[in-house]
């Protein structure tokens, strides 16, 4: 069974899982963790959906269980200083408008900026990374996310401003500067 | 996040920006929209940042691209 599950979506279920993690042990796991968990629960799939569709909603909780191990390993009230100095450090309105006139490689293609982006959502912080995933990728509510990641609202709508910021930056560090 | 209710309909850029940001997480005030929107009309900072956050947060949401499992992962799984 899961054999075949392997060779009919294993490749949509990594690049649903590579899209959300960034290394390969940790794919690795959450895709044998996915594997097992259906076998188990096989007996209970009723074909209500797709056969993919549910192991996507396998993988996802997988993926979700490996932010939340992680956020129990930070503590990262870290993360709720005050959001003001970083601001001014960064100095990102300076930059932005030195910038004012398009850069040379205009970016036509939105593939190539969907990897700039998913580039940098790897280089942020591990928390503004999972946060920013399950925000924007994943479409979590806030609650949800909240749960996981056993923060208050306040500290994620922080941590989602930060990594906005962060990504606005390292973007425009890769030369886009204009996102339209 | 700690947006304190400003009465002043001006705002400045670091208030702007996390009011940008905030409107992708919940509903904002009229009067925060307002500001925001004043602030906006003669920030073009504050706009390329606002355009950033809506059109990245709408490209991470198309399904990721195609991949192969590379055969190392495939192998493991396979064993196990």
């Amino acid at each position: 069974m899961s054999e075949r599950w392997l060779n009919d979506y294993g490749d949509q279920l990594y690049a649903h899982a590579k899209s959300r993690l960034n290394n390969e042990e940790e794919i690795l796991d959450v895709l044998q963790d996915t594997f097992v968990a259906a076998l188990e629960s096989v007996s209970r799939f009723r074909g209500d959906s797709s056969e993919l569709t549910w192991l996507l909603g396998i993988l996802r909780h997988k993926i979700f269980d490996v932010y939340r191990k992680r956020a129990r390993k930070n503590t990262f009230t870290a993360e709720a200083v005050n959001v003001y100095e970083e601001f001014k450090e960064q100095d990102r309105y300076n930059v932005a408008i030195v910038d004012r006139a398009p850069g040379p490689d205009k970016i036509a293609e939105n593939r190539e900026l969907y990897f700039a982006i998913m580039n940098c959502i790897g280089k942020l912080p591990q928390m503004q990374t999972d946060a920013f995933t399950m925000r924007e990728l994943d479409n979590l509510t806030t609650k949800d996310i909240c749960n996981i990641l056993s923060i208050s609202t306040t500290n994620l709508n922080v941590i989602l401003y930060r990594a906005r910021i962060n990504l606005q930056k390292c973007l425009h560090e890769k030369g886009i500067n204009d996102v339209d | 996040m700690s947006i304190k209710i400003k009465l002043s309909p001006f705002l400045n850029c670091e208030e702007t920006s996390k009011l940008i940001s905030l409107t992708r997480e919940e509903k904002i005030s009229l009067w925060s929209k307002l500001q925001k929107r004043m602030h906006l009309s003669m920030c073009d900072a504050c706009t390329k940042f606002e355009n950033f956050v809506n059109k990245s947060g709408d490209i991470v949401q198309t399904p990721p691209p195609p991949e192969k499992m590379p055969k190392s992962i495939r192998d493991k799984i396979e064993n196990k």
